[in-house]
């Protein structure tokens, strides 16, 4: 397989064999359908403009024409995407050569967001984070709880009790205590030393206070050794509180914490030990020159996210294989990964810098913006999808970000439409704020690149429109018999089929490896969620406020028609249309049988496209089966899954 | 002329300040309990390094003199702090003065003001 020269893309290779990045596989083989597929395609929107355009109907004509251009452009910009998909491969931090000394491993944060979900679940995901392989000294864990709520408060605490009797930490503090025991005997003993000379009590004071200092450190470190902590931030009425990430901006700026890097997790991930022996390797580069590792300049390490709550089928498309594989490698080959917000870690140095530049600009708008610098001074504020924005200030002030296509933590997903819905709503909201107050395309610092990457998020957003029209022409031409085009069946079927066929082969080799099912059920949300697109378009543009809505972790009962029915009246309308045009057919007053039979296949493709959100809407959990808590099978699971990992 | 007094008070900040500076450098400036129109001066001529993290903290406790309806003024950064001041342009925010005596002179000239 090809290996990646070192580019400007990536942080310049020290000393390789500690990470190395290649192609992925079929890489080359996409390549070459994929351009296949662009050409396709161009000739094929070249024919529908030059040969097709029905003038007798142009208002009908030129919104399929614009819709097809619209996808098209989308694809195009979707393949740039995936062209350079990068596999990482990396030894881990306690195996690095040559090796990083323990006691000079990085000072960790973790931040555990939560906003009123239960408390066993903030339990479990909190325990897991003390329990990582990582020096205790060396890890903290913040609690940053914005709902205020008492029994956080007290799990939080009592979790430290426990912790802190835990047979890792005991272990730890023994050793600190029998160093400082070390200490006051030596300090003893020179407290009784006397000497009449000022040359050698000058000495004795110098070391004193040498060996006073060591033990004031020492006591120190055995303060910090409670590491789990509990910030909940006072949130008065008349003011904005920004949200996730105000709570996150709180707690950096709290004094509270000062680890170098910080671990973002929703409540509901849980971390496996392993996490950051494998993330952080990639924050160091090691100069052959002095022989020592460097910080460098990458600012995240994002790692992919999963369920451990999915029914079989997975009816709301959560699996996100797609999403984290070939798209995020495919960025990260672009410098241009994305930060999700969680199952991330952050170099807390590049977060501030960042954050304190643009609280700069904003602060020179508006001075009164100081009173609440604790709020607004790290993480993005202006959008509902913080965490994207973010990370695109930090690619626009030339920090690096990394991929790392390793399954390490497992959340909940949201098992009823309602909240999957409004989760994907806010993500559409927030994705189309962002790119009217902060354009990529015109934000300096960015490669084209990365504005192209972080553009075409936000453009495929835009699809509820041209899906409207995908859906409804094949009923209007149905039941009214106006072609959009003037053409006959068979030359369309000659142009358009080539493409599509071609499309296709192009997905597969680009998703090679996930489970075709779980493809199908991405475009199929791509597709059915058009009526939510619209309106997240429509409510940002309007400017209406957004709020920032926390995905509920556990199930809300019912069933949710009432939610689909932009989706059931165009489900229902294609059948009386199908059905339609077979009654003509069979009573023998259908004009031309070869393009209703086209016009009812992209009918049906539409039902099949429609029908996993209006089943989604009706799905009930069966009674033997409990969607939570299910981690247990899923961690052994998991770790089959990481021995198939490579290592270097 | 007359003569207003007007309450100073110097902050001598020294050795790395970062992360793990926030709540100090807080601490530090909360315990004056500032009335307003009181001056606050923070020297960073013993500074040896400064972080971004340390630099929030500047901010931080910037915020806390500006609520007090006191001023903030900064004074000998080292050419590393300059450079860091420079680079997230914080030269906008603080009023910063090279050495003590720009300080002093200029708190003369401006305000007509002994200090107490």
């Amino acid at each position: 397989m090809t290996t990646v020269e070192s580019s400007n893309f990536h942080p310049p290779a020290s000393y390789p064999r500690n990470s190395r990045s290649r192609l992925k596989r079929h890489t080359l083989l996409f390549r070459y359908l994929a351009e296949i597929n662009i050409i396709l395609g161009a000739w094929y929107i070249q024919w529908r403009i030059g040969h097709t355009l029905n003038f007798n109907a142009l208002w009908l004509a030129v919104p399929l024409l614009i819709a097809e251009v619209y996808s098209y452009v989308g694809g195009l910009m979707f393949t740039v995407g995936l062209w350079r998909p990068l596999e990482r491969q990396v030894r881990s931090l306690n195996a690095l050569i040559p090796a990083i000394p323990e006691i000079q491993y990085p000072v960790v944060d973790i931040f555990v967001t939560c906003y009123n979900e239960p408390v066993e679940i903030i339990e479990e995901t909190t325990l897991a984070a003390l329990d990582l392989n990582y020096p205790v000294d060396k890890l903290r864990v913040y609690v940053l709880d914005d709902g205020g709520s008492e029994a956080v408060k007290m799990m939080a605490r009592d979790i430290c009790r426990r912790d802190r009797r835990s047979p890792k930490v005991q272990a730890h503090q023994t050793q600190i205590q029998n160093c400082l025991a070390q200490l006051r005997t030596e300090y003893d003993r020179i407290q009784h030393s006397t000497s009449n000379e000022t040359s050698v009590s000058k000495l004795v004071n110098t070391e004193k206070q040498r060996l006073k200092d060591q033990i004031e450190q020492k006591e120190r470190e055995i303060t910090l050794l409670d590491r789990c902590h509990y910030i909940a931030r006072p949130k008065p009425l008349d003011r904005p509180h920004h949200a996730k990430a105000g709570n996150i901006n709180y707690a950096l700026f709290s004094g509270q914490c000062s680890g170098e890097f910080i671990v973002t997790l929703d409540t509901d991930h849980v971390l496996q030990p392993r996490f950051l022996e494998r993330v952080l390797p990639y924050f160091y580069t090691y100069d052959v020159q002095t022989g020592q590792y460097n910080g460098n300049r990458v600012a995240f390490v994002q790692t992919p996210q999963d369920f451990r709550n999915l029914p079989d089928g997975d009816p709301f498309g959560h699996h996100a294989h797609l999403f984290y594989g070939p798209i995020q490698q495919g960025k990260d080959g672009l410098n241009s990964a994305f930060y999700t917000g969680t199952n991330a870690i952050l170099r807390r140095e590049s977060l501030i810098s960042v954050g304190i530049k643009q609280f700069s600009k904003e602060f020179a708008k508006d001075s009164k913006r100081l009173d609440e610098f604790d709020l607004i001074g790290a993480m993005s504020t202006y959008s509902i999808t913080e965490d994207m924005n973010t990370a695109m200030r930090l690619h626009a002030h030339g920090w690096q970000s990394i991929y790392h296509n390793e399954l390490m933590a497992y959340g909940l997903a949201p098992n009823d439409l309602g909240s999957t819905l409004k989760q994907r709503l806010r993500w559409a909201q927030g994705t189309i704020q962002v790119l009217v107050n902060e354009n990529p395309l015109l934000m300096k610092g960015l490669s084209f690149w990365q504005r192209l990457q972080y553009f075409q998020t936000m453009y495929s957003y835009f699809s509820g429109f041209t899906t409207l029209i995908y859906l409804v022409y094949p009923i209007l031409y149905s039941f009214t018999n106006i072609a959009p085009m003037s053409t006959d069946g068979i030359s369309f079927s000659a142009h358009f089929l080539p493409v599509f066929i071609i499309n296709r082969l192009t997905f597969i080799t680009a998703t090679w490896g996930i489970p075709a099912r779980e493809i199908w059920r991405c475009e199929q949300n791509a597709i059915a969620l058009f009526p939510l697109y619209i309106q997240a378009v429509v409510s940002v543009l309007t400017r209406r406020s957004l709020s920032f809505e926390v995905t509920p972790k556990e199930r809300q009962a019912g069933i949710f028609l009432k939610l689909v029915i932009p989706q059931l009246t165009i489900f229902s309308l294609t059948i009386l249309a199908i059905l339609w045009t077979v009654y003509r057919f069979a009573t023998g007053t259908l004009p031309n049988p070869g393009i209703y039979l086209l016009n009812s296949a992209w009918g049906f493709y539409n039902l099949m496209l429609l029908w996993s959100i209006i089943r989604a809407s009706v799905w009930q959990p069966e009674s033997s089966q409990t969607p939570r808590f299910t981690y247990k099978k899923q961690q052994s699971k998991s770790k089959e899954k990481q021995k198939s990992v490579t290592k270097v | 002329m007359t003569t207003q007094s007007i309450v100073l008070h110097q902050i001598e900040l020294s050795g790395i300040i970062d992360g793990t500076c926030i709540s100090k450098v807080l601490r530090t400036v909360e315990v004056l309990d500032l009335k307003s129109d009181e001056i606050v001066l923070i020297d960073l001529k013993k500074v040896e390094f400064m972080d971004s993290s340390g630099l929030s903290a500047l901010i931080m406790a910037f915020k806390h003199v500006r609520a007090a309806g006191a001023k903030l003024h900064l004074c000998s950064p080292t050419d590393q702090v300059k450079v860091l001041l420079d680079l997230t342009s914080m030269d906008q925010l603080f009023s910063i003065y090279s050495d003590r005596s720009t300080f002093q002179a200029s708190l003369h000239s401006l305000h007509n003001l002994s200090i107490y």
